[in-house]
This record gives C-alpha cells, structure tokens and sequence, in this order.
C-alpha cells in the first residue's frame, strides 16, 4: 500500500519547521521609524488571499534605518536587533519618485522581509499566491495571480521557476538573498504588491497588513493530517492540532459536495507507533470501514477536513479528496434488530454503516446487543472480545474501526468474561440494512429465529421489539445440533471480497 | 491604438476562495502540502473593462514573436502592446491570465517587463491621480523601486506597467526615467483576443 510507504514522507512534509506565534509584535500600519519618512496608514488587505512569501520566521523591517542599514544605528546588518520583533512597516519610507499612495506622494514601495537568519540564499522565498511567473530578472521574480495584481521578490537567489510556470501558492519561488544588479544590497526579501487601482492604474499598494495577516496565519498552525488509504476497504490516515496537541481531532467526511452532502465524522483517536515521535503523542491515527451508503456502484468525491478544536474550522487534510467507485453487494446472514439505543452504543449511523441494499429476504436473527461490552484479550493484543448473548465472539484488532471502537480505549477482558463460552467470530464491520423502515444488522455468526418466515413481515411485540421463541434457547453456537448454516459462508465470501476489492482511488 | 476605446465596466465583487470547500489542487509531482492557508476572507470590488479592439495589429512586430508568443497573443483578454525591439520581440515570453497579459524579454544586460490588464479594484477612498510623466500620450507614474525602473498608464481602460530591470545596478539605462521612455516609445500593439472580431 502506497499510502502507508509514503505516511512517514508526509508526516515529514507536513511538519515542515515553522516560526511559533508565542512572542510575535507587530507596529500597525504606517507606523514608519521616525525620521525615515511618513508611512500610509491604511488598514485595507490589498492581498487578503496571501500566503506568507518565506517559509519560517521571518523579521519585517526596514533595510535601510534599522542597524547596520544606510541611514540607521552604526552596527551589523546581521545584528539580533534587526532579526527580532516587532515589525515594522517600511512601505512610503523616504524615496524619490512617484508613490501616489504615499502621504509625500514618494516612498519605498514595498516591504523589506528578513528571513529567519542573516544566512543569504538559504532561506526560502514561496509563491505567495496561486500564479503564473511572468518575469525573471537578474534578481527579481515576478508572479502573476489571476486578478492581475502582481507579486514582486527582489533580491532573490537560487530561482527554481522559469517565465510562463504557473505555480501554486507555497511553491518554492527560490532563496532569499542580497543580490542586487551585480552588487549586494542586506539579506532580505523586497516584496511588492502591485496592483491595478481604479482611481490611479498599475501602482505599488501597501502590503504590510497583509503580509501581517498571512504571517500570523502561518503562526496559527491549523490542523493538518493526511489520508493514507481511501478505498472500499478503508478510510484512513492520521490528523493533528499542533495548538491542541493533546486534542483528538476530528475529522469530517463529506461525500460529494452538494447541499444534500452526506457527512459524517471519525475521529483521529487512534494508537499509531509511527506518529509518537513525530507528533509528539501516538493516538492521532484515524480508520473507519468505508462507508456502506456509498457502495451504490457509482464514483463519490470524498473529502476529508480536519476540524480545529478551536474554532471549528475545517482544514482539508493532504490527498483529499479521493474518489470512490465501490461496487453494492448482496447482503447476506440473518438480520439482527437494532434498537435505538444500540445506534448510539454502538456509534452506529447511516453514512458509514448503512448499505443501501433490499435485505427483506433475509432470515430474522436474535435483536442486536443493546449496549456494547468490548473488552481487549489481556493475552492476545490481536484481538478483541464481544459480549453478545450470554458468550464472548472474537473480533481482530484490525478489523475493530469496521464497529467504530478504538482498541485503546478498551478495558481489559476480566475472568468473568473469559470463562464465557466462545461463540462465532463477529462480523467483521457493522452492515445496517433497513427493512420496512427498522434497521437490522447483518450477523453471519447469528442463528436466524427459526419462528420467523425470512419473507413475511416480522410479527411486532407492542415495544416493537421483535416477539418470538426464546433467544437464549437458539443461541447455543458451537452445537452440533445448529450447525452454520450454508448462507453464513456465502456471506462471509462476499464480506470478505467486498474488503479486498482495492478499487484504488483517483487523485483529483 | 487611438481608435481602441473604451466601451464599458462591469462591477462584480470578487471574494477571496473559502478554504472549506476548495480542492487543493496541485502539480504533477509537486510535493503535497499542508493546507495552512487561512487568511482572513474580505468581498473586494472589483471593475472589470470590456476593451474596444483595434484591427491595425503592427504586423511586423508580431511578425518578429516566437511562434509561442503568437499562438498565446489570442488568449491576451487585452490588447497586448510590446516594445517594438527585435531583439526583444524574439526573445519574449508572453503569459496570459483572466484578465491580463504579461511579456518579459531579456537582452543586453536588460530585463524588460510588460504587464496590462483590465481588471481594477475599486477603493472610493483612494482618489484619482494622474502621473506626471507621459507613456503614450497618457499621463504615466514613474518609479525607481531597487533598480528598477517602471512606467504604468492607463490606456483604454487597461491598465500598462513597463518595467525595466539592469542586470548591472549601475547601468545609466536604469537610472531616471528616459531610457524607460525610449522603450515606451516603441510600443506596438501586436494583438489580443478580440483583434480578430
Ligand atoms: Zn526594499
């Protein structure tokens, strides 16, 4: 499986190093250093889309007043003062030539970016914006965005795009440098925005806010996470709050997006031995059978979002979406019903569980455990233990995301349990169907109720429980006298086919 | 170019792409990244003109493009001027967008960039004003930003930037605006997606 070769690459990639937002200052708009001119104030977002044009923290200041700088304190051009909080804007800073933005009408026209160290040609410089490159000069780059507006590096070094690339927000653009026409001006990136104004034309706007915007939203860090495996067997991968790191997120899955949109959540709960180290904690893994409503034989575009714990925000996850193409298949074993508050125990529901599949003709098994007694075998990390009339039905550990139980969570099996006699193993994942509007689950390790016609409507008791012979009378499993009949193995071939069928997912 | 004319703005109000319901779209082998962007959402309005086209193309400046750069002249959703150089004009890469065209050549230590597009975003608070310079018989804003020297004007709507970058800061051409203004006078129009209407 590729997606979990790969897993270690994208935890690598997704965790990229990143400036922390503990101790970040900012000066507001216009507020240039005094004496170096008089700045614009302007709390507008003239680029309200940005991505933070370089990757890491990152020192918005002046080049030319700061220490070291032409007209700035005696020192350094690397000293600490000049890699340090807070920012400040140095768009309109005193310049000759025309700046129709600036209160003197000239000024600087853009912001000086200095990189996470003094290092030239290191640090890198990424679109900040989907785009198509349109020039590269000696030491500028030029990205286009489809409004037009253009986003303009100086200085830069290492250029990994060529003239006419369309690239990606986040793309590398190159490395922030000094060069600067054959001589070498500080290391740091001169960024621009220029942008088409209706009342002045093409002119330089003031990028400062945005760029504090897009910086802080960088320091945010979102949830993130990946999708490993989407397929008809599994939905999986793992999701994160780096903010929340002890949060388990969850992660919302959306089938097709329409306003009828079918979603539902799993939560990124699970015990993953790859992920402690990297995420600094193990349980961050999701895994769910994929979900029964979409086995209609037609493709569905599934995403997955992480939710942030904090606000509820919704941050696509890596690979998402994937598409679907999972063929229906015939239910088969004796149908078991579900009451109401075996749903909830059972964290059952429609979008995952469900297959949308006439199971009428099925035979009518004993009424589903109401609640959920999963225990771990205190012997065997493999598997697990149901308690299901009166006996313990194995379950393996893999198989426990097909009924939604996270195995960690789950106490030990105590003797009590153990001595229980040991009956057919459980189904593999919960299949709910839906018969004259109540919902069954199908179980190939039941024993139909030998009173009831799998055709005929099933007689009601007035709590509309299913009425009829005993149920601890027909549960004696492992009796020669009840052997399994032959339609059990039939649905344990086609579960079992329905599992390996990889109809391996397209990346949109 | 005097006969292009302006015929109308439309006004729509273009909002910054919500990240919930995006596909993150990526690049044949681009490595995958995390969805960290997450700015923060504003409605900006936005004028959008409909150019008037020309049908006296400069035959002979287009004549001198790379076959690239011509077949791309019809996806230009405004009229594309280019300086009239042929050193320049073989060497130019046009690119075009939704709304613009750009041009970039390089030749003789030079970097010569060409940006028009037609799309404006409308801030009432920012009033009008005109640049001193003159690019085209339209007044023009001059600048000097870090060596480079730029012109923009507004020509039938659309709003032109020439930019001019010196491989050599001390290169006299990048210095001042009369160079830049030599270039701007060697402008041609060569095209555009509605030349053949
Ligand atoms: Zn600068």
């Amino acid at each position: 499986m590729k997606h979990v070769l790969v897993s270690a690459l994208f935890v690598m990639l997704a965790f990229a190093p990143s400036a922390s937002a503990e101790d970040f200052t900012h000066l507001p708009p216009g507020d240039l250093i005094p004496g170096s001119g008089t700045g614009r104030v302007d709390e507008k977002l003239y680029a309200p889309e940005l991505l933070f044009p370089i990757e890491g923290k990152a020192y918005a200041n002046s080049q030319v007043y700061m220490t070291g700088g032409l007209y700035g304190p005696s020192g350094d051009q690397c000293s600490v003062v000049n890699f340090s909080y807070p920012w400040r804007d140095n768009y309109c800073e005193e310049r000759s030539w025309d700046m129709p933005l600036c209160p003197a009408g000239t000024g600087h026209q853009g912001q000086d970016i200095r990189a996470a160290s003094c290092e030239k040609s290191l640090h890198v410089a990424r679109a900040a914006i989907d785009g198509t490159i349109t020039s590269i000069g000696s030491y500028s780059v030029y990205l286009t965005a489809a409004d037009g507006t253009r986003y303009d590096y100086l200085h830069m070094d290492n250029v990994q795009v060529s003239v006419g690339q369309k690239v990606k927000s986040g793309a590398e653009l190159g490395r922030v440098s000094n060069n600067f026409g054959g001589t070498s001006t500080s290391v740091h990136l001169h960024f621009n925005i220029k942008q088409n104004i209706a009342s002045l034309g093409s002119v330089y706007v003031p990028p400062y806010l945005s760029l504090v915007k897009a910086y802080e939203a960088t320091l945010s860090q979102p949830p993130r996470g990946v999708v490993e495996l989407a397929d008809c067997d599994r939905v999986a991968g793992w999701a994160f709050a780096p903010e929340q790191p002890d949060a388990q997120v969850a992660v919302d899955v959306e089938a097709d997006a329409k306003p009828s949109a079918a979603v539902a959540e799993v939560l990124a709960e699970r015990d993953r031995s790859d992920l402690c180290q990297t995420l600094g904690s193990c349980n961050h893994a999701f895994s769910a059978a994929s979900p029964l409503s979409l086995f209609d034989g037609t493709s569905h575009v599934v995403r997955l979002r992480a939710i942030d714990p904090t606000d509820a925000k919704r941050y696509e996850l890596l690979e998402s979406p994937s598409t679907l193409t999972c063929e229906p298949f015939q239910p088969k074993g004796a149908r078991r019903r579900l009451d109401q508050s075996a749903v909830a125990a059972w964290k059952l529901s429609s979008f995952w569980d469900e297959l949308p599949q006439d199971a009428s003709s099925l035979p009518v098994g004993h009424t589903f455990p109401s609640s959920r007694e999963a225990f771990a075998d205190p012997s065997d990390a493999s598997r697990l233990w149901i308690v299901d009339e009166g006996q313990r039905r194995g379950l393996a550990v893999g198989d426990s995301d097909g009924w939604h139980i996270n195995p960690a969570a789950l106490k030990k099996a105590t003797d009590a349990v153990l001595q229980l006699s040991e009956g057919q193993p459980f189904p593999r994942r919960a299949v709910w169907v839906t018969v004259k509007g109540s919902p069954f689950i199908l179980d190939e390790g039941d024993t139909p109720e030998e009173t009831v016609s799998p055709v005929d409507p099933e007689p009601q008791g007035p709590d509309g429980t299913l009425s009829g012979a005993s149920e601890s009378a027909s549960c004696a499993l492992g009796s020669t006298a009840n052997p399994a009949p032959l339609w059990l193995l039939g649905l344990s071939a086609v579960i079992g086919l329905a599992r390996r069928r990889k109809s391996r997912p397209q990346s949109l | 170019m005097n006969g292009l004319r302006a015929v109308g703005f439309s006004l729509l109000f273009l909002t910054a792409c919500g990240e919930s319901g995006e596909a993150l779209e990526r690049l044949p082998h681009e490595p995958p990244r995390a969805p960290e962007k997450v700015a923060p959402k504003a409605a900006r309005p936005a004028l959008i003109q409909t150019p008037s086209w020309s049908s006296s193309i400069d035959v002979p400046s287009a004549k001198e493009l790379s076959d690239r750069a011509r077949s791309e002249l019809a996806h230009s959703p405004v009229p594309v001027l280019v300086v009239a150089e042929a050193k320049l004009l073989r060497a130019a890469i046009l690119t075009t967008g939704p709304h613009w065209y750009a041009v970039a050549a390089k030749d003789g230590g030079l970097t010569v960039a060409l940006h028009g597009t037609r799309l404006a975003y409308d801030y009432p608070e920012i009033p009008t004003a005109h640049g001193r310079s003159t690019v085209r018989g339209r007044p023009a804003f001059f600048t000097e930003n870090e060596g480079i020297v730029s012109a923009s004007w507004v020509e039938n709507g659309v709003a032109y930037a020439l930019d001019l970058e010196c491989f050599d800061r001390h290169d006299a051409r990048c210095h001042g605006a009369e160079y830049l203004l030599t270039l701007a006078e060697k402008l041609r129009y060569v095209g555009g997606e509605g030349s053949a209407r």
